[in-house]
């Protein structure tokens, strides 16, 4: 599979469902973030900042996410996002579109 | 907190969230070890997802236009003045005149309200008024009405606490409350007239009589008011909105009127009806027509006063017509000049744009080249050309509210309405969409060419001109053709005015004061004797000269009294109606009116002692009647022959004086001494500087009312006031149609020699002189000017022939008035662009070629 670069156009939502996913599994700064859905992905997944920063500002506006300047352990200052309450449901309809979505267009490219 | 309170939050802290994201992009980049995409783009896109979109932008571009604007005041400041004069005459007129034609009617259904008069047309009284069988016959007969009631007004003098007070009266059948489909707010109104011929003692009053005399409570109800010396019971109060214009003033005290057929030649009703369903005007017309005809031949020859055939005929006019019929025209040419001054105002904004046009082209030009999209660009001309509309709008918003307030605090008595006068929001948002779409349309379309591909590889500052050149000299043109249509009647009504003006009542108009006063009800038996002590006493108080006349200069309509000539046939027997305006008038007359007898002799002090039945007659009755010979020594009689009459000699013959308006021809005019044939009420006329009659005529008698007290000057000024506010009105639209395109033509001319600057350079640098330069300029102005001057003048004389019924000594057609219209028109054109030129010429030549 080729390498690919996240565009949001291509498939609507998915940067964000990808950005809840992964928050919800740890408290993540910005280039965490990026950096764990390229090695979960095996690499195929690469997001660019253009789309992640003002995706992540957009989450925040929508209160899903959360932001926090805290240290890193390299002692440097970032700002580190978490899931609310709120995203945490979102995420739960967002895969369920999401995976609704996937098979639907499986049924097409492999009609039974 | 929802997601639009969290943006709203972030603005104003968006400087700060900008740098947040700039630190966390850094420490991307830092733990990526290379650069990231745009920077400057991820901060827009963060801005546009922290913005709300399209609303925060056209408020980012309001502000941007503003500040455009704010950087030319003038330019701004002319653009919202020009709409703001138009919106707001418009609608201050559209807003009287709906209020007058439309809303002073509180009546239900009103438009089948009709006046029913009786006419007398070969005897000028075209609304003549009804006897009581002839109404009773019309109520019987007519078949087109629902129901037809009768009034007629009636000064009362009501008296209580020491004083007496002269009121509006009304007598009124029954069911004209009814007819007007209205009800009292308090109390009730008279039952049918049946129920009170015995006892006819009961008054209704109006909400301000109540408010104002009987303090306005519960109580008044029952009480018992002095009127003309007899007691009425108050059984009824009327609405506040309830209107009644048919007769002068608002009649205050309203009284039954009993209905008994009685002779057919006198009378004072007058009628309203209500018009069945399905019944129209002209029918009813017809109607009437018949009834009136028939009874003509049942009872006499004629129904003229005295049974004479005065080409009687009966008359249905709609209320609406009988109320306002005087003063529409006066409110259609208004509303004419305010969409003229509108229209002006939208050329005045179109021309401003148009000088801009150039400036902006380059700027939008600019922006595009710079990045900015097609749409932000197009958006941000669009709120730059909406502003100064909306400004304007709002200000014309302030501008009729306070006139409407001035008006309403001091209503014209013949606007008079009820409810004062409502600010029209229809034609408001009318007049505003207009000026806000010309705005708009002026404002985009001469740079649109800016979004043409390629607009900026064109020679900059050549790319409006295409526009700008087609469009400039069709605004110079509208905008002199309106001022023009505008200047020309504005002059006609001043000069007519000046004509009203320079028209001598005939009589003394200095230093005189007047008032009226009538002849208690408790000495009517004796007038004479009661006048008689009046005049003493006066003469004793004030130590002038005093003297007494029934009719004052300018006081009456242009109707009279029949009169008979001794030998000669009742009727008409000279050049004009034999008909006179009859004054009874004291000793001393003539000498303090300064009205000159030119032949014969004034009265003398036995003409007063006793009746002597002499008469003085005018000249113009004089002409008339005897054009060939003297009326001196001939005899005459007010009215019919009749058995026993005493006949009057004529002793004098006087010069005119002008007893209905400045612009009627002096009627014909009888003077006899009052003691011969007194009347109820009398003016009482006396020379002096701050005299207070009021308490002369209290010494008199304290029971009787002096009223309607005026100077003469005040009662000429009176007689000329709505010529003048009409003059006065032009005038000003006018003045501001002037001020408003002389600006407007003056930047257009900055503007465009700012834009030839290089060309004239040039031109001068080879050798054209300065005055050949603004020649060219003035050139291209005058040619449009002059276009547009032609078409004003006929504009012109259309409205012209619209108000001709106003003209007085000057024709509609009057060449002079059009010429310098046009002269003065175009000679501020010319100044206005002359002076813009010498601006832009007298930068130096090389100094401006070097530029650029």
């Amino acid at each position: 599979m080729a390498r690919t670069t996240t565009d949001p156009s291509l498939m609507p939502g998915t940067l964000d469902l990808l950005i809840l996913k992964t928050l919800s599994r740890q408290t993540l700064h910005g280039y965490g973030i990026a950096q764990q859905i390229k090695l979960t992905s095996n690499d195929v997944l690469e997001v660019e900042e253009g789309s992640l920063y003002p995706a992540l500002q957009r989450l925040e506006l929508k209160g899903f996410v959360q932001s926090e300047w805290r240290m890193t352990p390299q002692n440097r200052r970032a700002r580190f996002y978490e899931l609310s309450a709120a995203g945490r449901e979102r995420l739960v309809s967002a895969e369920a579109d999401f995976e609704r979505l996937v098979s639907a267009v499986q049924r097409v490219l492999r009609p039974a | 907190m929802g997601e639009f309170w969290r943006k709203l939050r972030t603005i104003g802290r968006r400087d700060e969230l900008a740098d947040r994201l700039n630190e966390e992009l850094q420490f991307h980049i830092d733990m990526k070890g290379g650069a990231v995409g745009n920077r400057a783009r991820i901060l827009e896109q963060a801005h546009e997802v922290w913005s709300f979109g399209r609303l925060e932008q056209a408020i980012l571009d309001l502000r941007y236009a503003a500040r455009a604007l704010a950087r030319s005041p003038r330019f701004f400041a002319l653009a919202a003045i020009g709409t703001a004069l138009g919106v707001a005459a418009l609608t201050a007129v559209v807003s009287v005149s709906d209020t007058v034609l439309v809303r002073s009617m509180p009546y239900r259904d009103s438009g089948r309200l009709v006046v029913v008069s009786d006419q007398l047309l070969k005897l000028d009284f075209p609304r003549f008024p009804l006897s009581i069988a002839n109404f009773l016959d019309y109520r019987a007969q007519n078949h087109v009405f629902e129901d037809i009631a009768a009034f007629e007004p009636r000064a009362l003098t009501i008296t209580g606490n020491d004083r007496a007070e002269r009121v509006a009266g009304m007598m009124a059948s029954a069911n004209l409350l009814q007819v007007l489909g209205t009800a009292t707010a308090l109390g009730l109104w008279f039952d049918d007239a049946e129920n009170h011929r015995g006892r006819m003692d009961v008054a209704v009053v109006s909400d301000a009589f109540w408010r104002s005399r009987l303090g306005g409570s519960k109580d008044a109800l029952g009480r018992t008011l002095t009127v003309n010396n007899q007691p009425y019971r108050v059984m009824g109060v009327l609405r506040p909105d309830f209107a009644f214009r048919l007769s002068g003033d608002a009649p205050e005290v309203w009284l039954p009127c009993g209905l008994d057929a009685g002779p057919r030649d006198s009378g004072n009703l007058r009628a309203i009806a209500r018009l069945k369903p399905g019944v129209d005007l002209a029918s009813a017309q017809a109607r009437m027509h018949l009834i009136a005809a028939d009874l003509k031949q049942r009872y006499h020859a004629g129904m003229g006063p005295h049974g004479e055939d005065g080409g009687y005929d009966s008359v249905v006019i709609p209320l609406r017509e009988e109320l306002f019929g005087a003063v529409r025209p006066s409110l259609s040419a208004l509303a004419g000049a305010s969409g003229i001054l509108l229209l002006l105002g939208l050329a005045n904004t179109a021309l401003l744009w148009i000088a801009r046009a150039t400036a902006r082209s380059k700027e939008a030009a600019v922006r595009l080249a710079l990045g900015a999209s097609r749409g932000r660009v197009a958006q941000q001309l669009v709120m730059e050309a909406l502003l100064p509309s909306v400004a304007g709008g709002l200000l014309a918003l302030l501008l009729t509210m306070v006139g409407l307030a001035a008006l309403n605090a001091a209503p014209p008595d013949e606007l008079a309405v009820v409810e004062g006068f409502a600010l029209n929001y229809r034609v408001f948002s009318f007049a505003l969409a207009l000026s806000a779409a010309a705005g708009v349309l002026f404002g985009v379309l001469p740079v649109s060419s800016v979004f043409k591909a390629g607009a900026l590889t064109q020679d900059r500052s050549a790319m409006p001109g295409r526009a700008e050149s087609r469009l400039r000299p069709v605004m110079i043109a509208i905008q002199v053709g309106l001022v023009c249509a505008l200047v020309a009647p504005a002059l006609l009504l001043m000069r007519s005015l000046a004509a009203l003006e320079s028209i001598s009542p005939g009589a003394r108009t200095h230093n005189l004061i007047t008032g009226y006063v009538s002849v208690p009800p408790a000495r009517s038996s004796d007038p004479v004797s009661w006048y008689r002590r009046l005049e003493t006493t006066l003469h004793e108080k004030l130590g002038g000269r005093v003297t007494l006349a029934s009719v004052l200069p300018l006081s009456q309509g242009s109707g009279g009294d029949p009169f008979s000539i001794e030998g000669r046939a009742f009727g008409a027997s000279g050049t004009l109606p034999q008909m006179a305006h009859t004054l009874r008038v004291g000793r001393g007359y003539f000498d303090l009116m300064e009205v000159q007898v030119l032949s014969g002799h004034g009265f003398e002090d036995r003409d007063f002692a006793e009746p002597t039945h002499v008469a003085i007659v005018n000249r113009t009755l004089a002409r008339a009647f005897w054009p060939d010979g003297s009326p001196l020594g001939k005899r005459i009689l007010m009215g019919a022959p009749r058995p026993g009459a005493d006949w009057m000699t004529i002793v004098g013959i006087a010069a005119d004086i002008h007893t209905a308006g400045l612009t009627v021809a002096p009627m014909p005019q009888v003077y006899f001494p009052y003691p011969q044939a007194p009347t109820r009420t009398m003016a009482i006329v006396a020379e002096a500087r701050g005299t207070d009659i009021a308490s002369a005529v209290r010494a008199a008698d304290p029971a009787v009312p002096l009223f309607s007290v005026h100077s003469m000057e005040e009662r000429v000024a009176q007689s000329v006031e709505r010529p003048r506010l009409r003059a006065r009105l032009f005038f000003s639209y006018g003045a501001l149609a002037f001020a408003l395109a002389a600006f407007g033509i003056y930047s257009m001319g900055v503007y465009t020699a700012l834009r030839r600057q290089r060309e004239f350079a040039l031109r001068a640098a080879l050798g054209a002189t300065r005055g050949r330069l603004l020649q060219s300029m003035l050139a291209g102005t005058l040619i449009p000017a002059c276009i547009g001057a032609a078409g004003g003048l006929a504009g012109a004389f259309v409205i012209a022939r619209a108000i001709r019924t106003f003209l007085y000594g000057a024709k509609a057609a009057d060449p002079a008035v059009y010429v310098i219209s046009a002269l003065v028109t175009l000679g501020v054109a010319a100044l206005a662009t002359a002076l813009g030129g010498r601006r832009a010429l007298d930068a130096d030549p090389a100094e401006v070629l070097r530029g650029e």
